[in-house]
């Protein structure tokens, strides 16, 4: 056999392989082993046509602190979190063009956080869905542990993915914080966006511009990844193309936020009682931007807040 | 960036590597791969670039000189009559040897201060506590460059040859620049001679379907040790050395390192060959089935072969020529039996060997002890074989027992090697006889368990065969064509599959990487 034979014999075999593996090895479920990751922020496309109004994309600074179902139950505002752990400007991007293609949104919140996380490979194929799959079995492939009869007759299908908790995640944990200047000098230099970050957060700005989107930045409380240095980097671009800006980090004032009780771990990220905190305030901010308040008019959402408030009361948290 | 990231990117770069020398210049192919592993060196840092190329330029330079002041003389030989000839080589030889010793000072010292600053450093200051002198020498903070405890000995070695005229220094920089930064190498070895892989870079490789396909195969064997079984063994390798755990478990920990090390360290070593394979380059075996030895000498004779080789070429041999052995040796001629005539002179050389050999690991008493641990170990055997071995009847029963014996001490030295201190280790010892602290499955899942059991069987089969002379690499070769893609297939997916790397794993950090 000529070489060239052989190499595309040996191909052939080797693709119909991989694509196999590829099918057994992608999660079918969120429950599955790495479903989570699978599915990350991705729960939107498991929503009805036009019922999202607000999106919020970020890392799990997000996830852990935007609260969809408590901004409804405030203020009749349907949203969804498109929080990814460890989540790059790319992801999001990548993420807020999908959802747009299915929902009419009116506002973009960006949490700023992720635009100072470092990029690495995971962001490239984590950021397309079939470049996912295709790259199952290097994400995936410690799933040979739990494989079960579904994964080798079954595709995972993006639709069944549908979250109660819209993209949030819930946790009544208590971290006590003890409180010290995280935020280092008021007078340091800003720090500049990094580059690759800059560029996405580029297309994320231009492609809200040209689907009517208003852009909000928020800074979570977020003690052990930020400062004054970076609030001040993205302070300026802000302010270069007039989006608004709120950095609950300088004024925790706004939501009368507790370090003591608000965090789920060691400043890092929010439990259900900051996220409440900052639903609260959230809401009153998005309001000038004529959303409709959907309570009463949404089934499905009235449903998912029933339970959500059955939680809460479960949890003694109180929903008055 | 993470470890596989790593990995992913140098497996990239070198087939950027590979592609550019296949279509570049035959003549000048050399070039791209001096550019190639000063760019891996550059995207480490830029200062371990520069050192690296000073590094090379002072062992080149001063290689050089010595190579004229000896051409110089055998050109002058016709001019003199035999009795001046002879003392000029005396002559030359003596300025040789101070030119030899300032360019070992200058390449080894190189070594010494990044590598062991640290170490002597922190015995000067427990000198100082110890005279209750209130001054502390501070500790620094020194990037190593990558590979330098295996280029330095490699350059070392050129460098002693020339000065035994072994061979003639090259007149070019580039040459020694070459051998130098070899970018396989860089990583963990195998330590090289000048002689044997010199000419094989310079040569203009050609492209080989059938060079191609073997490297390809040891890249993947290579793969398949290290992601395969030593990552997993990292798993239940840091629970019973690192989270305190108690109970004869911690056996199963030590013989755990012990595989991990070995396919690690070798899978690394099958990569390396495999790239250089690629090339047409044939590097020195740096390992032949250890565990299969029946005894210590003949494991470390098997073991980081190139590392044993080179201490015996550049510091065995010359110790054991030196005045003061000889000296020994004649003072004991008649006075005592053979075996002891032979065996005192090299108890002293070797224990110079098995000391540096332990240093060489790294800078801490833990790793002097490691090497005098199986220095010991290696006088104890051969006097019991001197006085038992001819009277052994049943070889084959003795020869398991040995390879059984062998392995037991070999774990004990791997347990001093994985310590952080001797204190742990004495701790780690004393830990197996209490009382079990946590279930085997309660720290390494029952189904990683089975893999790991499954592919170090899969591996000792392989080893096995190979001790027979079994060449495996060729039989798959040679398998009908559909067979022999399956079995690539069947390793490709099993690295892919069951590779401990991912969701779920945490990358463990090179263990020779560092040295």
């Amino acid at each position: 056999m000529k070489l060239w034979k052989r190499i595309i014999l040996f191909f052939a075999m080797f693709i119909v392989v991989y694509l196999g593996v590829c099918v057994v090895l992608t999660p079918k479920t969120k429950a599955d082993k790495g479903g989570d990751k699978f599915f990350a922020g991705r729960g939107f496309e498991a929503e009805a046509k036009n019922t999202i109004e607000v999106v919020g994309i970020g890392n799990s600074d997000l996830y852990s602190a935007f609260n969809p179902l408590e901004l409804y139950r405030l203020y009749g505002i349907t949203s969804y979190c498109c929080g990814v752990a460890k989540a790059s400007p790319m992801l999001g991007y990548r993420l807020l063009q999908d959802i747009t293609k299915k929902q009419q949104i009116k506002v973009c919140i960006v949490e700023t956080d992720f635009l100072y996380e470092k990029m690495g490979m995971a962001d490239y194929t984590q950021s397309l869905i079939k470049l996912q799959f295709l790259a199952s079995p290097f994400i995936y492939h410690a799933r040979w542990k739990n494989l079960k009869w579904q994964d080798f007759t079954k595709l995972p299908k993006l639709d069944d993915n549908y979250d109660e908790l819209k993209g949030f995640k819930y946790s009544n944990k208590r971290y006590n914080y003890q409180l010290k200047n995280y935020m280092g000098s008021a007078d340091s230099k800003a720090r500049a966006i990094p580059k690759r970050s800059l560029q996405y957060l580029e297309k994320i700005r231009k492609l809200c511009e040209r689907k009517g989107i208003q852009l909000l930045f928020v800074e979570m409380p977020s003690p052990s990844s930020w400062n004054y240095a970076k609030s001040y980097g993205v302070q300026a671009y802000a302010n270069e193309h007039h989006i608004e800006f709120i950095d609950y980090n300088i004024h925790p004032e706004y939501l009368d936020f507790d370090f003591k009780t608000d965090f789920r771990d060691k400043g890092n990220h929010l439990n259900i009682y900051g996220s409440i905190k900052v639903a609260k305030h959230l809401g009153g901010l998005l309001e000038k931007h004529q959303l409709t308040d959907h309570r009463k008019t949404q089934k499905i959402w009235e449903k998912e807040v029933k339970d959500y408030e059955e939680l809460l009361l479960k949890n003694h948290i109180s929903i008055a | 960036m993470k470890a596989y990231e790593q990995l992913l990117w140098l497996l990239i770069f070198g087939s950027i590597v590979y592609l550019l020398y296949m279509v570049f210049f035959k003549k000048y192919r050399y070039l791209i791969l001096i550019l190639g592993s000063l760019i891996l060196l550059g995207f480490a840092s830029k200062w371990m670039m520069i050192f690296v190329l000073l590094s090379a330029l002072i062992v080149y330079l001063f290689a050089r000189i010595m190579s004229q002041k000896n051409e110089t003389l055998k050109s002058k030989k016709a001019e003199f009559d035999k009795e001046t000839f002879k003392q000029e080589k005396l002559k030359t030889k003596k300025v040789n040897k101070r030119i030899l010793i300032v360019a070992l000072i200058l390449n080894l010292g190189l070594l010494i201060s990044i590598k062991y600053l640290n170490f002597f450093d922190g015995i000067l200051n427990s000198i100082f506590s110890m005279c209750n002198w209130d001054f502390q020498i501070p500790m620094f903070k020194i990037l190593m460059p990558l590979g330098i405890s295996y280029y330095t000995l490699s350059n070392t070695g050129y460098l002693v040859d020339v000065y035994r005229g072994k061979y003639k220094a090259s007149k070019n920089y580039l040459d020694v620049l070459l051998f130098t930064t070899y970018f396989p190498c860089l990583l963990e070895g195998p330590i090289s001679h000048y002689d044997q892989l010199l000419p094989q870079l310079k040569e203009p490789q050609s492209f080989r379907f059938e060079h191609l396909k073997k490297g390809l195969l040891l890249i993947l064997v290579g793969l398949f040790k290290k992601i395969v079984i030593a990552d997993r063994l990292a798993i239940l390798v840091t629970q019973t050395f690192d989270k305190g755990v108690t109970g004869p478990i911690l056996i199963l920990g030590v013989i755990a390192f012990t595989f991990q090390l070995y396919a690690e360290f070798s899978g690394i070593i099958d990569m390396v060959r495999g790239i250089s394979k690629m090339y047409g380059i044939q590097l020195e075996r740096n390992f032949e089935q250890p565990f299969f030895s029946s005894s210590v000498g003949e494991f470390w004779r098997r073991w980081h072969i190139s590392l044993g080789t080179w201490f015996r070429e550049y510091v065995f041999y010359p110790l054991s020529m030196s005045r003061p052995i000889n000296w020994l040796c004649k003072k004991l001629r008649g006075k005592v039996s053979n075996f002891w005539e032979t065996f005192l002179p090299s108890c002293i050389v070797l224990f110079v060997v098995w000391s540096l050999t332990g240093l060489w690991h790294g800078a801490s008493f833990k790793y002097l002890i490691y090497g005098l641990y199986y220095y010991m170990v290696m006088m104890i055997e051969n006097i019991i074989s001197h006085y038992f071995a001819h009277k052994i009847k049943h070889k084959t029963v003795f020869h398991v027992l040995g390879i059984i014996k062998t392995f037991i001490l070999v774990n004990i030295g791997m347990l001093l090697f994985r310590c952080n201190t001797l204190t742990d280790a004495g701790q780690y010892i004393m830990n197996i006889f209490q009382p079990s602290s946590t279930k085997l499955t309660s720290i390494f899942e029952a189904k990683e368990c089975v893999i790991a059991v499954l592919a170090i069987l899969i591996l000792g089969v392989f080893e096995w065969l190979q001790t027979k002379k079994f060449d495996i690499y060729q039989r798959i070769v040679n398998l009908p064509r559909g067979i022999e893609y399956a079995a690539y297939l069947i390793l490709i997916f099993g690295i892919i599959i069951f590779g401990a790397y991912g969701l779920g794993y945490i990358p463990p950090d090179p263990i020779y990487g560092g040295f």
